[in-house]
């Protein structure tokens, strides 16, 4: 006699590595293997849709039937661990990675970070914005020594490849070869939607030092050194209104 | 802070000009604070996929061998000299034309 958990360890294992240790638990109809059939190809069904939801970018350019074996194979490789099917799927960039059939299109492996960065913005939590008006009217030097964190759902993205136009045009990428051109992106959601913003590499210099902890003044050096001509007014105003940062939890605002 | 002396005029002013110029863009907190986050609007479907997918996959995919040991031998390329046909997808291909 089984106990409970016995018969559920086999039932997932039945489901998730396809043994079918579970089909003696079964009654005996002659068709158990096909019952349990449908319960197995429902939940990979399911996950696949999840994981087509999450992963649009990476389905477009696989086509449905690569992007169908590259999930088969990722549901083996790494059953969902979450209480939620939102949260399934941070491993398959990585498990891209490792994929010898896709290793001739290395890109894939970042489209994969910027589409799941996306998807996990959508349920990051919020933090109240660092609002201009907050900042009006501080001396230089306190304004330098503010150490402002990007919004919880952002994510900084850095790549040898041009993700974020791939990104734009997945469709007609799909079957061409693209040339490596390093483009880095911010994914964010400040408010209702989700932005995904193509950054000057300045810009991005800017964004890293300070979501590393670095202060507005180190930042701002750093988006100068990277490109001097970089118009850092204009590009620090816009992410300021449209509320990418937000104030660092401890933060010594005394600390001057 | 120890470098704030080494900060060019002109960052300072940039960053002071930025302020200014976002004071004048949007007021953000305005933006946020009178909207509320409402779950399972933004990905709408994801928590009925079982239901969703049942009828159609236990139509289209009863047949189908969820075996991942394919996949090494299943690039699009070789999929593509073999056919396209393995009969292990049949299924999922049905379900990609339906």
């Amino acid at each position: 006699m089984s106990t409970l958990l016995e018969i559920q360890s086999r039932f997932a294992a039945g489901v998730f590595q396809g043994s079918d240790g579970i089909l003696s638990d079964l009654e005996d109809d002659g068709r158990q293997a096909a019952r349990f059939e449908v319960y197995r190809n429902n939940t990979h069904a399911s996950i696949l849709e999840v994981l087509a939801d999450a992963f649009p970018t990476i389905r477009t350019l696989l086509g449905e039937g690569l992007f169908t074996r590259l999930v088969t194979a990722f549901i083996r490789h790494a059953p969902s661990r979450a209480n939620h099917l939102l949260d399934y799927g941070a491993e398959l960039p990585d498990f891209i990675a490792l994929s010898e059939p896709l290793a001739d299109r290395p890109w894939l492996v970042d489209i994969a970070r910027l589409d799941w960065a996306r998807n996990a913005a959508y349920g990051a939590g919020e933090a109240a914005p660092m609002g201009a008006d907050a900042l009006q009217g501080l001396a230089a030097d306190v304004l330098l020594a503010l150490r402002p964190a990007l919004v919880p759902s952002a994510t900084l993205l850095h790549s040898d490849w041009p993700i974020h136009a791939i990104w734009m045009n997945a469709d007609a990428m799909a079957e061409s070869s693209i040339a490596p051109r390093s483009e880095a992106v911010l994914v964010a959601r400040p408010a209702m939607q989700v932005q995904t913003s193509l950054l000057h590499p300045a810009e991005h210099a800017l964004l890293r030092t300070l979501q590393d902890g670095g202060t507005l003044g180190e930042a701002a050096v750093a988006a100068q050194q990277t490109d001097p001509g970089f118009d850092l007014m204009t590009a620090f105003a816009g992410h300021l209104s449209a509320g990418n940062f937000t104030h660092r939890r401890n933060e010594e605002t005394e600390e001057e | 802070m120890k470098n704030t002396s080494i900060k060019s005029l002109s960052v300072a002013a940039a960053l002071m000009g930025a302020v200014g110029m976002a004071a004048a863009l949007a007021p953000v907190d305005a933006v946020a604070a009178d909207k509320v986050k409402c779950y399972g609007i933004s990905k709408a479907g994801q928590n009925d996929c079982a239901n969703k997918a049942g009828t159609h996959s236990c139509a289209g995919q009863s047949t189908v061998d969820y075996d991942g040991g394919e996949w090494k031998l299943a690039t699009a390329a070789e999929c593509e000299a073999k056919g396209g046909q393995q009969t292990a997808f049949d299924g999922v291909n049905e379900k990609a034309k339906g």
